[in-house]
């Protein structure tokens, strides 16, 4: 348990001192003032327009929603550069002395998933919050904030947390696997892209086992929709945590795996 | 007491033998030199003691535990090593590298510009110039820098004086011998045998991945030849004129104006030889075959083995 303590505090230290974790607070906020003041104008263009629908989408609460996906802007770059940290650690040779030093590699696998994991949770709230936060303050939060409103966004975060923490464990599996950060990012992309591909034939198929459309009902980031309506069907949120949850412990034990036998240069 | 072992210690990577079936030893106090040509298989056996690759076939013990028991981790907080490029965060400064490796190793981080001032890298103590921008030679200097962190007992230097000026090197030479005063055992592959013998106070020699011959420094001051180089101004002639004064003279003409004499002949009577036969002496001295001389032949296959 001590060493693996250490070897989490030297992470956490090698994260701080990594220029993407700069860049990566700055996106946040060159993201949300950008995306916000977007919304921002379109509000004020379509000020004569009596729409509900429109009133729905130019909102705090729709900004807030749009941060679950994770095929765009940050949901896209919070995994990569979690995983690029990752491979840092592989090109510089630094995970070398780790071995040497007595670590016993499932140690070192976990102490990066778990940064990794905590790393792509933390600038996600951060995101939120700085979208959910302008986007109210230039266009109001879009409904009446009740304590229900409270819970539906404490729930809904933690599942953008867990969204997040699937997606940033499944690029440290690649990661940890092969070493390179490039492949690991063309991999990462590949396989969402792939996802969202097999997303749509499978809502098209006729016919297809109710087992394999509840799987990709509840896949990290289809949870965006149910959140920027505002819904408070807190089953469905529960699910998509679980599915993450689930997502994150076979990421975890393949990417363990592999690591384990891998031979290191 | 002894720091490592191997037991036919063997890698293999598809067809290829990279490390056949090696056994060595390392004592407590040893400088072990590890020495052979590119692709002897040096690096790979240090890779197979440092845990980076697993075996094929063999084993090995560190300070008497065995590579397969589960205490082997705890035993390698012991030890040490800078393998091929330092392991080195380029993204920080030196001082935050050293901090890191505190952190690594679960020590307070204090002192550590001791660290830095004993591999001579006192001008970026407090540099905020990043590792990337460091030169090769500093680089190193610093790897070892974090290499000495936590006191370790084996330290394995794979080509540390690689990228290092010649004061670099006399320094570098300097803080191995000043740690194994203190107790420190070190193994140390090199190209520069040259270097490597003035340290060195035990030898592997490896080629094709086999270890051809282990001997300590006394034992190869023992077995290397000894000879008296003669400079003439014409070294064949003299070397007939030699071959027909002492009957079965050893000899080597080694250029057109240079031979060495193997031959326990005293000097004066070589002189002499040379002289009455016409020869113009230009120089005469005793000469001891050196490391690199002694690698040469014994992988050449001209020593026994």
């Amino acid at each position: 348990m001590e060493g693996m303590r250490n070897l989490l505090a030297a992470d956490r230290y090698r994260y701080r001192k990594d220029i993407l974790m700069k860049v990566a607070l700055i996106l946040v906020v060159v993201f949300a003032c950008f995306t916000c003041g977007l919304y921002f104008v379109l509000a004020k263009l379509t000020e004569d327009v009596d729409s509900a629908a429109v009133e729905n989408i130019l909102c705090g609460r729709y900004l807030y929603g749009a941060t679950f996906s994770i095929g765009s802007d940050m949901g896209l770059i919070i995994p990569i550069f979690a995983g690029a940290i990752v491979c840092k650690d592989f090109s510089m040779g630094t995970i070398r002395n780790k071995i040497i030093r007595g670590y016993g590699r499932e140690q070192i696998f976990l102490s990066h998933f778990l940064t990794s994991i905590l790393f792509g949770g933390m600038i996600y709230v951060l995101y939120a919050l700085a979208q959910l936060g302008l986007g109210s303050l230039l266009l109001g939060y879009g409904a009446a904030f009740d304590g229900e409103e409270l819970l539906f966004l404490v729930v809904s975060m933690l599942t953008g947390i867990l969204t997040y923490a699937a997606m940033c464990a499944l690029v440290t599996m690649i990661a940890t696997a092969t070493g390179s950060m490039g492949l690991s990012i063309v991999l990462y992309i590949a396989f969402t892209l792939g996802l969202s591909i097999v997303q749509g034939i499978v809502s098209i198929i006729p016919n297809v086992p109710k087992i394999i459309t509840k799987i990709m009902e509840y896949l990290p980031g289809n949870i965006a929709y149910t959140v920027t309506e505002g819904s408070k069907e807190w089953a469905e949120y529960g699910k998509s945590m679980l599915m993450s949850a689930i997502l994150i412990l076979v990421f975890g034990l393949i990417g363990m795996t592999v690591f384990r036998k891998k031979d290191q240069k | 007491m002894t720091v490592l072992q191997t037991t036919g210690l063997t890698k293999q990577y598809g067809a290829k033998l990279a490390v056949d079936h090696v056994s060595m030893n390392i004592e407590k106090g040893d400088i072990y030199g590890f020495v052979g040509e590119n692709g002897a298989g040096k690096t790979t056996i240090i890779r197979l003691i440092t845990g980076l690759i697993a075996p094929s076939e063999g084993s090995f013990s560190l300070f008497g535990v065995k590579n397969e028991d589960s205490g082997i981790n705890q035993v390698r907080k012991q030890l040490s090593a800078v393998v091929e490029a330092p392991s080195v965060y380029l993204n920080m400064t030196a001082m935050d590298n050293l901090k890191t490796q505190c952190k690594i190793l679960g020590l307070n981080p204090s002192e550590l510009e001791s660290y830095l001032k004993k591999v001579g890298l006192d001008d970026v103590i407090s540099d905020k110039k990043k590792a990337k921008n460091f030169s090769l030679g500093m680089r190193q200097r610093l790897g070892i820098a974090m290499a000495l962190i936590g006191d370790p007992q084996f330290i394995i230097l794979d080509e540390p004086m690689n990228g290092l000026d010649p004061s670099g090197i006399i320094e570098m030479r300097e803080l191995i011998c000043r740690l194994n005063q203190e107790g420190v055992t070190f193994m140390i592959s090199s190209h520069i045998l040259d270097e490597l013998s003035k340290v060195a106070t035990k030898y592997g020699i490896i080629s094709h991945g086999k270890l051809i011959r282990e001997l300590s420094a006394e034992e190869l001051h023992a077995e290397a030849k000894h000879s008296i180089e003669l400079t003439v101004n014409d070294a064949n002639g003299a070397a007939e004129a030699l071959k027909k004064t002492f009957a079965d003279i050893a000899l080597e003409v080694k250029d057109a104006k240079t031979l060495s004499v193997y031959s326990e002949i005293a000097v004066g009577e070589l002189v002499t030889a040379v002289t009455t036969n016409g020869f113009a002496l230009e120089n005469v001295f005793n000469k001891e075959e050196n490391i690199e001389e002694f690698y040469m032949e014994l992988i050449g296959g001209g020593r026994n083995a």
